[in-house]
């Protein structure tokens, strides 16, 4: 026996009134619940950060490097047990990528808020994102060999 | 495809890792985990810590998942225990101010949900209500938003807000919700023989089956 809520006025009042309680689920909880797969994907090894230009001091190499180069936001992830690093480098419209060891595969950029991209890795293990993820991002990256990573959280704002 | 088939075939793309099914699956049942929470009287931020460990035990739990038409169920079961740990960790911090109000859905409500099938069925007709109530004209959504005020507004106040005579609000009243019944969005929860079984102002209430 069905039951049927609508047909009462009072009552269609009434459950109206809890429905607009409850209210409008978040957009930011259906994204939270989506952003939820990545973190556990699987085989893939966490990539924690383990160099920003952003806040760690280079003192030994800040007076050699060539000036345009060492403007750039450059970070670096490492997945200590494959031994996989990724390299970024922030430029004016695109995030540069670097695998070492160098080698082929795919990069899947996972921002936030919006779609997933995929991005080819060339065999010399270079990648571009572009443009400029707007929001903090994830890359979920596979190679040819068979490893597999995902890095913490990127995030590019300006340190404040 | 049958409902119960379609989140059959999800979780079994998703638990192989499958993104699309994964979000497809955080889509459809996230009103259900969200309204769960909140008549549990979590606030919004805390709804959003419990989901969030929700999504996390789901991911864990797929592969072991089997028999998907289980999963309502096991979604039920897992919000409420998360939702009750939030609450637990509120009170330990004997935060008074927070036990005093703060959380914003301090309102018990008339439906008891006690089974599984319930909690389905009541975040359904939420989310079916909400979007019916957006379709709404404005002085339709004005009224009904003060007549389910809570705590209640008398009358003579709705009066002197929205501009009109106490002794239409009745008649309003009856003809915003009729115009509620017969949105799209909650024709597609009621079903055809719905129709004319009480006399009322008739003829509004669609005959739209599934």
């Amino acid at each position: 026996m069905p039951d049927r809520w609508w047909v009462d006025d009072d009552r269609l009042l009434r459950l109206l009134g809890e429905a607009l309680r409850i209210g409008e689920v978040p957009a930011s909880f259906v994204e939270t619940g989506k952003l939820t797969l990545p973190w556990q994907d699987l085989d893939a090894e966490l990539a924690a950060l383990t160099y920003d230009s952003a806040t760690d001091s280079t003192p030994a190499l800040a007076g050699t490097r060539a000036d345009d180069l060492a403007r750039l936001r450059q970070l670096t992830y490492r997945a200590t047990r494959t031994g996989l690093e990724i390299e970024l480098a922030v430029t004016e419209d695109a995030v540069v990528g670097q695998l070492w060891p160098r080698q082929a595969g795919t990069v899947e950029v996972h921002p936030r808020r919006g779609d997933s991209t995929t991005q080819l890795v060339n065999q010399a293990g270079g990648f571009v994102i572009r443009p400029i993820p707007s929001t903090p991002f994830r890359l979920s990256c596979r190679t040819t060999t068979g490893v597999s990573v995902i890095t913490d959280w990127v995030t590019l704002a300006d340190p404040g | 495809m049958r409902d119960d088939l379609l989140v059959a075939a999800l979780v079994r793309r998703a638990a192989a890792g499958d993104r699309q099914a994964w979000e497809a699956l955080v889509e459809r049942f996230a009103p259900l985990v969200w309204s769960i929470c909140r008549r549990l009287g979590l606030a919004r931020a805390d709804a959003e810590d419990a989901g969030q460990q929700v999504w996390l035990r789901l991911l864990e739990h797929l592969a072991e998942l089997r028999e998907p038409a289980a999963l309502p169920g096991w979604l039920v079961t897992t919000t409420r225990r998360e939702c009750l740990r939030v609450l637990r960790g509120r009170r330990q911090q004997a935060d008074l101010a927070y036990m005093a109000g703060a959380g914003d859905l301090d309102v018990a409500f008339d439906e008891e949900l006690t089974s599984v099938e319930e909690p389905l069925l009541a975040a359904e007709r939420e989310v079916a209500l909400r979007d019916a109530f957006r379709q709404l004209r404005p002085e339709c959504r004005q009224l009904l938003e003060l007549l389910t005020h809570d705590p209640p507004v008398r009358y003579r106040e709705i009066s002197e807000r929205l501009g009109i005579a106490i002794g239409s609000i009745g008649p309003t009243r009856g003809r915003c919700l009729d115009a509620l019944r017969s949105s799209p969005a909650l024709a597609a929860l009621i079903d055809p023989g719905a129709d004319n079984a009480e006399g009322g102002e008739g003829g509004a209430r669609p005959v739209v089956g599934r």
